[in-house]
């Protein structure tokens, strides 16, 4: 929705909005759509890609982060979640946490981002929308299974969760691309060995054509997929200090690399970015690394300390 | 074996030998079931026997049943030689009558199935035709509607479904034909052949082959709720056409369906090919159902499971279960808009991809153990019982207080640690988990779990006493949380094992 437009309009009717909207993006479907037909082929994640998908988008809420993107996370499209690998091959149960935490926030601020913009006339049933989640067995069996009681201490509502678990990891990728074509769903969350070309590529025209965001969190040291709108490399860093309890583990703290970003491709070469998740706030905040960096990083050279100091 | 050459299937009794059936060139010399083997060879020396096998002549009768399912939903075998087969409306979808009773025992005379049979208004007239009313020269006899009366009156009162002593009886007493009884008054039939067995009582059978008494019957199968069916001149083979005419299917059914604000539960398709052979596949859904396409798109699934065989010549798509239709807005804003949909139809189609167990929502236990605290249920069963009940289900509270710490991942089984810390029950200084040493930077706890008390009252003594927990939650120098915990305690009546660690849940 155009702000200016929504300002404009009095609120007296906030069905008009919605009526408006979707004639409009009727309109503009029949017009982008209609000369492409028979030339499904050219690429749909270039300029041309459906419109509308494109104007909802999302932010991580902490402007150093969200200014490696030109307009914000796109709804349209996959974004690829990874941690940092801390073994030479293989990858620990922390690396995955490291970006599936990650991905789980990103998925609250979605879940926000849609509420917001669905604003006073949000029926019942999207006021509290579905997330699936979907992941192979075996990764379940060593990751352990997701928890509603520690799910809802993140943000996300445990009734509003579907999780699919498939024998095999070809499976994932099939249930994570039938799930973005359904139209149901605020955000999927896949978590996978990895993705190759051909499936990636499926599912970012999956989220295109629903503007269902897809979060595929891969194996940290696995390779890349190429067919993705944005790729973060994620690390876990010390937790902030908690004001109440110094001891004891306080906020969440990443160090946010984006490593391709298809809309922005200078961002792939900025320094990362250190955010903090808020749990009241639900959004990330910059966070105030420098003094309680984690120990190696102090001893590393002050390369990661340098590069946060010429980020903010 | 040769049907000119005489033959009998025998079975040993209390006395001997005796034949339980013969073909049609033993029953023209005169060779009846229930006359011994040895008297049946003295007079015809060229009879060929072999041992009845009742079993394998059950289970042949009911694969015929489940085929003739073509025919009709309703439908079961009826003793040990026969089916019935339920044809309400079902009969136009052949041509009438008529062409379905030649349809029906064309095809089985080309499984090399000797086949007579009859078609009335009641079970009984049926019977009554099949078995005594079959002209010479013709594979069925019909009683036209509202006819039966006239059709079984010159039958022989074995087609009553009698037992012998009361048809020895009625001969004694010169009743021969069904049509006699009609004469006779009721008030004496019924005085004289009073019993509470059907097979006993003259009136009852009269009045079931008439209509005038209700018979139960009970079919293979509980009747679906609505059934479509479509009949093909010439058996499908390709999968394109068996996907139209499925489409066409479910399109009727949904129709029919939506005609009765009815949406189905769970469907059936049965595909009945040329060779006597029938196969079905199925899907469920969460929430009812009357859209066509959505019906379609879980069945195509399964297409790749249908053997065509020769040809699939009848198609009939059931709804097995249906469940009362809620009107609503199935979205507005179009493809781009905001609005999004209800996922049960997201569910259906998983479920019935991947298994229905595959597919799980969240749902809270009344405990506080952390393991016992929430429970994964098929994501189908839950949603359809959230949907089914008019009233609003009440769900009970996610039992953790709102701010609790928990992992966002639980271990199935929580993995043993070795745990260093500074005091025997202070909080851990580092650990080894999966082989790997970890230095704990920062902790919280405890927070201490005690066992259920319940669980603790009626113990074995074999049995081992549920432990208390200390949870700790705690970071190590790469910024991963753990949640672990010490299983026991070093003082009072746990004291008798030393506590062990181990690690339960991992924080995202």
């Amino acid at each position: 929705m155009d702000p200016r437009l929504s300002t404009a309009l009095p609120t007296l009717l906030p069905d008009k909005d919605a009526v408006i909207e979707s004639l409009r993006s009727r309109i503009l479907h029949i017009e982008k759509h209609a000369p492409r037909r028979g030339a499904v082929a050219s690429s749909p994640d270039s300029a041309a890609s459906p419109p509308l998908g494109r104007r909802f988008t999302w932010a991580l809420g902490c402007p150093a982060a969200d200014d490696l993107l030109p307009r914000g996370l796109e709804t349209n499209s996959l974004h690829e979640v990874k941690g940092q690998p801390s073994a030479e091959r293989g990858a620990s149960a922390a690396d995955w946490m490291a970006g599936i935490g990650f991905a789980a926030r990103l998925a609250v601020r979605r879940i926000d981002a849609l509420a917001a913009q669905q604003g006073a006339h949000a029926s019942a049933s999207t006021a509290r929308p579905w997330v699936l989640w979907c992941w192979p067995r075996q990764l379940s069996a060593e990751l352990g299974s997701p928890s509603a009681a520690g799910l809802a201490s993140l943000g996300l509502d445990p009734s509003r969760l579907i999780i699919v678990e498939t024998a095999r990891a070809g499976d994932a990728l099939n249930a994570i691309e039938e799930s973005l074509r359904a139209q149901s769903l605020a955000v999927v969350i896949g978590i996978t060995e990895e993705a190759e070309l051909t499936p990636a590529r499926r599912l970012s025209l999956a989220a295109g054509e629903t503007a269902t965001p897809c979060l595929l969190v891969t194996h940290p040291a696995a390779e890349s997929a190429a067919a993705t709108a944005t790729r973060w490399r994620v690390k876990r860093l010390a937790s902030a200090a908690q004001p109440f309890e110094p001891r004891a583990p306080g906020a969440s703290r990443f160090s946010l690399a984006l490593e391709r970003c298809r809309a922005r491709p200078e961002s792939s070469a900025r320094p990362p970015v250190f955010v903090e998740w808020n749990d009241e706030t639900r959004r990330f905040d910059l966070a105030a690394v420098v003094a309680d960096l984690p120990a190696e990083s102090r001893g590393a050279g002050g390369g990661a300390v340098a590069a946060a100091v010429r980020t903010y | 074996m040769p049907s000119q050459q005489p033959f009998a299937l025998i079975e040993s009794g209390a006395h001997g030998v005796a034949i339980v059936a013969v073909n049609e060139a033993a029953a023209h010399l005169g060779i009846e079931a229930g006359t011994s083997l040895t008297d049946a060879r003295a007079a015809h020396p060229t009879l060929l026997s072999r041992p009845a096998e009742p079993q394998k002549d059950r289970i042949a009768l009911l694969k015929l049943a489940r085929w003739a399912g073509r025919y009709g939903p309703n439908r079961h075998i009826d003793g040990s030689d026969g089916l019935w087969i339920d044809i309400t409306g079902v009969a136009h979808l052949f041509g009438g009558e008529e062409n379905l009773l030649d349809d029906m025992t064309q095809h089985l005379m080309s499984f090399g199935v000797a086949v007579q049979a009859g078609l009335a208004d009641t079970l009984g007239a049926a019977h009554a035709l099949a078995r005594f009313g079959c002209p010479p020269d013709a594979a069925w006899a019909m009683a036209p509607a509202g006819e039966t009366r006239e059709a079984i009156r010159f039958l022989p009162v074995e087609a009553l479904r009698l037992d012998a002593p009361r048809i020895l009886l009625l001969k004694r007493l010169g009743l021969r034909h069904i049509g006699q009884l009609y004469d006779i008054p009721r008030d004496s039939l019924a005085r004289r052949f009073r019993s509470s067995d059907a097979a006993a009582a003259v009136l009852v059978r009269l009045d079931q082959a008439l209509g005038m008494a209700e018979e139960p019957r009970r079919p293979m199968q509980p009747p679906p709720v609505l059934s479509v069916a479509r009949a093909f001149a010439e058996p499908l083979i390709s999968s394109e056409a068996l996907e139209a005419f499925t489409h066409e299917l479910a399109g009727d059914l949904a129709a029919a369906l939506a005609a009765k604000d009815l949406g189905a539960r769970v469907l059936r398709l049965t595909f009945y090919r040329a060779d006597g052979t029938s196969g079905t596949i199925a899907a469920a859904m969460s929430t009812p159902c009357h859209d066509a396409d959505h019906m379609m798109a879980l069945l195509s699934e399964k297409f790749s499971n249908i053997e065509a065989g020769f040809g699939i010549d009848i198609l009939r798509l059931d709804a097995v279960r249906a469940g009362k239709r809620e009107a609503s807005q199935k979205g507005f804003t179009g493809p781009q808009g905001a609005a999004l949909r209800d996922p049960s139809e997201l569910v259906d189609r998983l479920a019935n991809r991947f298994g229905r167990e595959a597919i799980t929502v969240l749902q809270p236990q009344g405990s506080h153990i952390p393991e016992r605290a929430e429970i994964r249920l098929p994501a189908l069963d839950v949603l359809e019982a959230q949907s089914s009940s008019r009233v609003a289900r009440y769900a009970p509270p996610w039992p953790y207080p709102k701010r609790a710490l928990r992992p966002a991942f639980m271990l199935s089984r929580p993995e043993p640690i070795a745990v260093t810390a500074g005091v025997p029950d202070g909080s851990p200084a580092s650990f080894i988990w999966r082989r790997v040493e970890r230095r704990v930077v920062r902790a919280q706890g405890p927070e201490r779990i005690a066992p259920e008390w319940w669980r603790t009252l009626y113990l074995d003594a074999d049995q081992k006493r549920p432990r208390t927990r200390d949870y700790y939650r705690i970071e190590d120098q790469q910024g991963a949380v753990y949640w672990v915990f010490r299983h026991g305690l070093y003082e009072g009546e746990e004291a008798t094992e030393r506590p062990s660690w181990f690690l339960h849940g991992l924080f995202a």
